[in-house]
């Protein structure tokens, strides 16, 4: 009941945010058939009124919107201008890295920022403290593009250990599943790093935030009372309740953490959704930006709704209500 | 009887933005087994502190200095190792807290509270656990205690909280129960019921409990044996009868005048019952105390004396169980 009326709402969201990108891609300058027409090297008036009536330019703004969703419901997100590809297949093969990209990033950050800002609370004034502090405020202060390009020239020239080009090496087509899958985890370390760096900083900021203020509570006083260990009151009393906000925090950043992917993909030439929008966008292909940004809306929409639902679980004050 | 707690001139410092301030000033009592030791005082006094210390609570960031003795039969609770002193904690030395609401951990059941340091502390099967736990909670007066173990914490009333709490703390039969305030955030009916509890616990088990409150009422009905703190020193001690019928100590001899019921003439001449507040003034704050050189109530007594501002007063013995610390009795 609950799960339906969030799908729906969910659904909803998503129309508008269908029918807002459209409508603001009609706002751009220019126009959509001569760019078209521009990549394909020439531009007769004839040529022009063709490429308008085979991709429906000709007809009102509101009716190629509904033309649009009534495609979109059947999976149908249009052909590419620039690919010549129906941009569901575009999407099919590009929203793997992405995912693969941006799951990373969360794992690592949340892996490595979480017991770092405990760490830190534990001695809200100590030396480990003042790093976490200092990290937050580098790592939230340092732009995507730039700690990425600095990998690339670090790793490109200076010690040659992590690719800092592409996905995977194609002179292992051939290989085994094994030798692929380390090769793809070898390209992914340093995009991974360098989207994981900004969620590093804020999560470990907030986890210790959160587990200062966890461990003055009353139940802390009270598992110390029993006589727990002090391992035992500060991870399992403690970072069960300090948690919470950290998911919460995660599931919404987790557009945030989209777009970032975008900048990383295209400095590491990462195969995947957002270096797709990019060339889209320099390509004014309408019908790929559209597609791209609706999966995006899904996959942060479905994030929140994970979010909230691992925040359900893991808090049963609120596992009852609405 | 052999004294089962003994605190020697206990003495806690602070350090605070203000300096380094005396919290507690030369605690001393001992407790017999299966005794109720009441301690009374305003709000600041050091009555938390003391319970708190003997627990061994106290954020090691705040403490500058802790100095005495308090012996656990023959152990010295100050000196065993943290590891050691952890199998007593919650074991053999239990507390309950004068927050009620928030001494449970939300996210955990109730059962899973209970039953976690029951598997602390004694040899016992996950199922065997789970037994005991509802037989703690049937005999804190919980009903239905088999489904209590599922529920969490914001499903209990205030009253049935504490109730946990204290199935939580007599769940391995403490020697020792330490009850800070334990009714404060709860409605009077539920208060009695507390207390009867409390009362029962300590004759079934033969449990000695330190009853902490700022009512003496209270330990009017309950208590063998009181302790008055003033600005974190015990003014007067005595026996329940001496302290209620005999109190030497000016301050105690108005926080009797506070008890509502025993206060006849003051009802009888139609005055509301006198309360806690109607002694004049306020506890001076810890940073000034640490400059005082005379008595830390001189500013509010009503029988002050030269002495009082500039000598601060030893403990005189008025006989085998009573002691106060009033310059009074010198003469
Ligand atoms: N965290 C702290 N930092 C500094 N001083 C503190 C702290 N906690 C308590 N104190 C001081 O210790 C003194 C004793 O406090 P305590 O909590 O023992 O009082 P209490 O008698 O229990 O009062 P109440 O009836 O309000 O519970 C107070 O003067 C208080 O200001
Ligand atoms: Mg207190």
């Amino acid at each position: 009941m609950n799960i339906l009326r969030r799908v729906f709402s969910g659904l909803l969201l998503i129309i508008g945010v269908i029918a807002l990108n459209f409508f603001l891609l009609q706002l751009a300058p220019g126009d959509t058939a001569e760019a078209i027409a521009g990549s394909m090297g020439g531009a007769s008036e004839e040529l022009l009124a063709e490429i308008r009536q085979t991709y429906g330019l000709d007809k009102p703004v509101l009716s190629q919107l509904f033309i649009y969703l009534g495609d979109v419901i059947t999976f149908d997100l249009g052909t590419s201008y620039f690919y010549n590809q129906p941009v569901s297949s575009l999407i099919a093969q590009r929203i793997g890295p992405t995912i693969l990209l941006v799951l990373s990033a969360i794992f690592l950050s949340l892996c490595i920022g979480v017991p770092l800002g405990v760490m830190a609370a534990e001695k809200p004034s100590g030396g480990l403290s003042y790093s976490v502090t200092l990290l937050a405020l580098v790592g939230y202060a340092t732009p995507v593009f730039w700690s990425g390009l600095m990998f690339v020239i670090f790793f490109a020239s200076v010690i040659p250990i992590f690719p800092v080009q592409g996905f995977e090496d194609i002179s292992l087509r051939k290989a085994s599943f094994f030798v692929r899958s380390l090769d793809v985890l070898h390209h992914l370390i340093l995009p991974a790093i360098t989207l994981a760096i900004i969620y590093l900083a804020q999560y470990s900021r907030m986890a210790r935030a959160s587990m200062i203020e966890t461990l003055s509570s009353d139940y802390i006083r009270t598992a110390r009372a029993k006589g727990l260990s002090e391992l035992t009151v500060v991870y399992k009393h403690g970072l069960r309740n300090a948690v919470l906000p950290i998911i919460t925090l995660a599931g919404l950043q987790f557009g945030n953490l989209l777009s970032g992917a975008i900048l990383v993909e295209t400095v590491f030439n990462w195969p995947g959704l957002g270096r797709l929008i990019f060339d889209a966008i320099l390509a004014r292909d309408y019908p790929t930006i559209l597609g791209v940004l609706i999966i995006s809306s899904v996959m942060v929409i479905v994030a929140n709704m994970l979010s909230d639902m691992g925040y359900r679980l893991a808090d049963p004050r609120i596992l009852k209500q609405g | 009887m052999a004294d089962l707690l003994k605190i020697e001139n206990l003495e806690l410092k602070f350090n605070t933005r203000h300096g380094i301030v005396k919290v507690l000033d030369n605690i001393s009592f001992t407790l017999k087994p299966g005794e109720i030791f009441g301690v009374a005082g305003e709000s600041g006094s050091g009555k938390s502190m003391t319970a708190m210390a003997l627990m061994r609570l106290i954020d090691k960031k705040l403490i500058h200095s802790i100095q005495g003795k308090i012996f656990f039969r023959d152990t010295n609770l100050l000196e065993l190792p943290e590891k050691e002193f952890r199998k007593l904690r919650g074991n053999k030395i239990a507390m309950i807290f004068q927050e009620p609401m928030t001494s449970l951990n939300p996210v955990f059941s109730i059962g899973f509270q209970i039953t976690e340091t029951l598997l602390l502390h004694q040899n016992l099967k996950p199922k065997e656990a789970d037994e005991k736990a509802i037989d703690l909670l049937a005999r804190v007066g919980l009903p239905d205690p088999k489904k209590r173990l599922k529920n969490y914490p914001h499903e209990l009333s205030g009253g049935q909280r504490q109730r946990v709490m204290i199935a939580m703390a007599i769940s391995c039969r403490p020697d020792v129960l330490i009850a800070d305030e334990p009714t404060t955030a709860l409605d009077t009916t539920v208060q009695a019921q507390i207390f009867d509890l409390l009362l029962d616990i300590q004759q079934e088990l033969n449990t000695a409990i330190i009853l902490i409150t700022h009512d003496m009422g209270v330990l009017a009905q309950m208590a063998d044996e009181i302790a008055v703190m003033y600005a974190g020193r015990i003014v007067e001690q005595g026996l329940r009868d001496q302290i209620l019928d005999t109190p030497e100590h000016p301050y105690t001899q108005s926080l009797i005048a506070c008890i509502p019921k025993v206060d006849v003439r003051a009802e009888a001449a139609g005055k509301p019952p006198a309360d806690l507040s109607e002694i004049a003034g306020v506890v001076p704050p810890l940073a000034e105390l640490s400059t005082l050189k005379g008595c830390s109530f001189a500013g509010r007594c009503p029988k002050v004396f030269d002495t009082c501002s500039t000598l601060k007063p030893p403990h005189f013995r008025l006989n085998k169980t009573q002691t106060a610390a009033c310059h009074l009795l010198e003469k």
